[in-house]
């Protein structure tokens, strides 16, 4: 029984942790800040995903932002022009 | 407590009811009154002694004052005849239905919570929506709800209506409607229990149900497949309280029948019926939660549920985080066994185990905050997870790029005031300085860019038509900002590595490695060369 416990338990930590460190790893490429430092090999899985979760929302802030300008642009554009067709089409 | 003995009192009050068939709802609704604080009824007397005066006057009381705060006994009887009737209606005969309750003494808790979730749906399928309005009372003893308003009611039967059905339920407390309903009840009012059992009475006429079909679970254990009442109620009939064996029949004959709600609770409930009383309790509660979240996701608890039957119950709410538990548990299950053999061993193992564990718990919560900000994610495995995030997070990028390309496209020409010659030029390639400057991350990985022809993403077609567009468009767009334009494009051409000139490339990319120099010189003197180049070509 405790075979059965162990090897559902391993089998089931196995998968999720070569994934885990798979994952981590390309999460870890895709932020910045965390390429900048220097002991690169020893960030933890929460670390990254902390990082992870702070990246996103700043991007998400950003891309607020971001249409807010294009919208502001929008307005100052001309209607048909194919400027307002781009911009629109970048906004939704 | 009160449950059963209230059940008690209902299933006599049927019997009296429809032996009766009141015609003189007040002089029968005192029958039943308080007599000593026990019911007497007329046939299964014996069991309504059983009701604990001074518990009941207690839970009296105290259900009282929280509800109405003003009514007195006599009222708190009246109150109770109205969910009778609805009792009565509903209800079958079920002979066998006290006995049951007799013995299963830990529905008190167990009901209380499950039958606050079922309340609001089967207030819509119950004709009496006071007995269902009641069903949350005995909530009132746990949670205290401050729901209750008791509204200005004309009288004092009226007034402990509403206060019942203000318990958890979101029936509509128009007064007319109640009335009418009202009147209803006192048509077929009968004497109903105790004031001290009327928390449970009211709570336990909704239960009813339930509690048949767990006699029926019960019977069906003995070998008798009895379907007690299939009358409007599928909701109850999910409710299998019966021992496990019978679990897996119930689950395939109530789940067919019962709405998405009630499949959840229903597998919850049958997942907790096989397992002890305090277990039981725990699946209330994650069959609150389940059901909480049955508006989201109805298919996907039952057949979590269906699958997970003899699991834990901790699986029931929660998803793939229950394999990290459930191993941790495991483990935390196997430190012990060792501490036996190595003590030394053993407790490092454990500390390391807790450790361990305190990680885990870590990385869920993280998880979990990740699962959220990840629009449409509903995986539930961790690995499916952590991809859908890689990739948002790279269309989150490619995203914030491409419109800080476009606004600092389209900026320059708008900011700057018309024929300033040399000036749009050096202003035009601060401002693209600026704007390409604000998103560090986005300009940062120019490797993005040459992934983003393969990524499917809308805004990407329309730019990659901005590259042949700069040009035409900087030319239709007189002087102005001409530089600006021009600049722009460089910069866009830039992104898009397919065509553009490598000096745009290097030159965005020196732009781009000194983050936020909106103010540097030196990329503006660069574009500035570029858009002389440009400039050359579009006059």
């Amino acid at each position: 029984m405790s075979n059965r416990r162990s090897r559902q338990s391993s089998s089931a930590s196995r998968i999720s942790d070569d994934q885990m460190i798979d994952l981590v790893s390309k999460l870890r490429q895709l932020l910045p800040e965390i390429r900048e430092r220097r002991r690169s090999d020893k960030v933890s899985a929460s670390k990254v995903l902390q990082e992870t979760c702070n990246y996103i929302r700043k991007l998400h802030r950003e891309v607020d932002n971001l249409s807010d300008r294009l919208s502001q642009l929008l307005d100052s554009v001309d209607e048909d022009s194919p400027e307002a067709a781009v911009i629109r089409s970048l906004l939704m | 407590m009160p449950l059963f003995e209230l059940f008690r009192l209902t299933k006599a009050k049927l019997e009296s009811a429809q032996d009766k068939n009141t015609s003189s709802p007040v002089d029968e609704v005192m029958e039943l009154v308080w007599e000593n604080g026990q019911i007497s009824t007329q046939s299964q007397s014996s069991r309504s002694r059983n009701i604990p005066p001074p518990q009941a006057d207690h839970q009296a009381s105290s259900s009282r004052a929280r509800e109405i705060g003003n009514s007195s006994k006599t009222t708190m009887v009246d109150e109770i005849p109205m969910s009778v009737p609805s009792l009565m209606t509903s209800l079958s005969q079920d002979d066998d239905l006290v006995p049951w309750l007799n013995h299963h003494q830990s529905l008190d808790g167990y009901c209380s919570d499950f039958l606050h979730d079922v309340s609001p749906v089967t207030v819509n399928e119950q004709e009496s929506d006071i007995a269902v309005n009641q069903t949350v009372f005995p909530l009132s003893q746990r949670r205290n709800n401050g729901n209750e308003s008791a509204p200005a009611a004309s009288s004092s039967q009226y007034n402990g209506f509403q206060s019942h059905s203000l318990y958890g339920s979101d029936r509509d407390r128009d007064p007319p409607s109640q009335q009418a309903k009202l009147g209803r009840f006192t048509q077929t009012q009968e004497p109903l229990t105790t004031p001290s059992n009327k928390p449970g009475f009211i709570n336990f006429s909704h239960f009813l149900r339930p509690a048949a079909l767990a006699k029926t679970n019960n019977n069906n254990l003995h070998g008798t497949k009895e379907k007690s009442p299939q009358s409007p109620p599928n909701v109850f009939q999910t409710r299998v309280l019966g021992a496990k064996d019978s679990e897996d029949k119930f689950l395939n004959e109530y789940i067919a029948s019962a709405t998405p709600k009630d499949n959840q609770k229903a597998c919850l409930i049958s997942e907790d019926s096989g397992r002890k009383d305090q277990e039981s309790e725990k699946a209330v509660v994650c069959s609150s939660v389940g059901s909480g979240n049955s508006l989201d996701g109805p298919s996907e608890s039952p057949s979590l549920s269906l699958k997970r039957k003899h699991s834990d119950i901790q699986d029931i709410d929660c998803h793939s985080d229950d394999v990290e538990e459930e191993s941790g548990d495991v483990r935390k299950e196997a430190a012990p066994s060792r501490t036996g053999m190595g003590s030394k061993r053993s407790r490092s193992a454990e500390v390391h185990n807790l450790s361990e564990r305190r990680r885990r718990d870590r990385i869920n919560e993280k998880m979990r905050a990740l699962q959220e900000l990840i629009p449409n994610c509903n995986k539930v495995d961790k690995a499916s997870m952590l991809d859908e995030a890689i990739e948002y997070l790279k269309s989150l990028q490619l995203q914030v790029q491409i419109m800080s390309m476009a606004s600092g496209y389209y900026m320059p020409p708008v900011m700057f005031p018309p024929g300033m010659g040399h000036y749009p030029a050096a202003a035009a390639a601060a401002a693209m300085a600026m704007s390409m400057g604000m998103p560090p991350y986005a300009m940062g990985l120019p490797d993005l860019s040459r992934q983003g022809s393969s990524v499917n993403h809308g805004p990407q077609f329309h730019v990659s038509g901005m590259q042949q567009q700069p040009m035409a468009m900087a030319m239709a767009i007189p002087r102005v900002s001409g530089g600006g334009f021009y600049t722009g494009s460089s910069t866009m051409d830039m992104n898009k590595s397919d065509d553009g000139s490598t000096r745009d490339l290097s030159t965005s990319k020196d732009q781009t490695t000194m983050k936020n120099n909106s103010n540097s010189l030196k990329p503006i003197k660069r574009k500035h060369s570029s858009s002389d180049q440009f400039r050359g070509s579009s006059s």
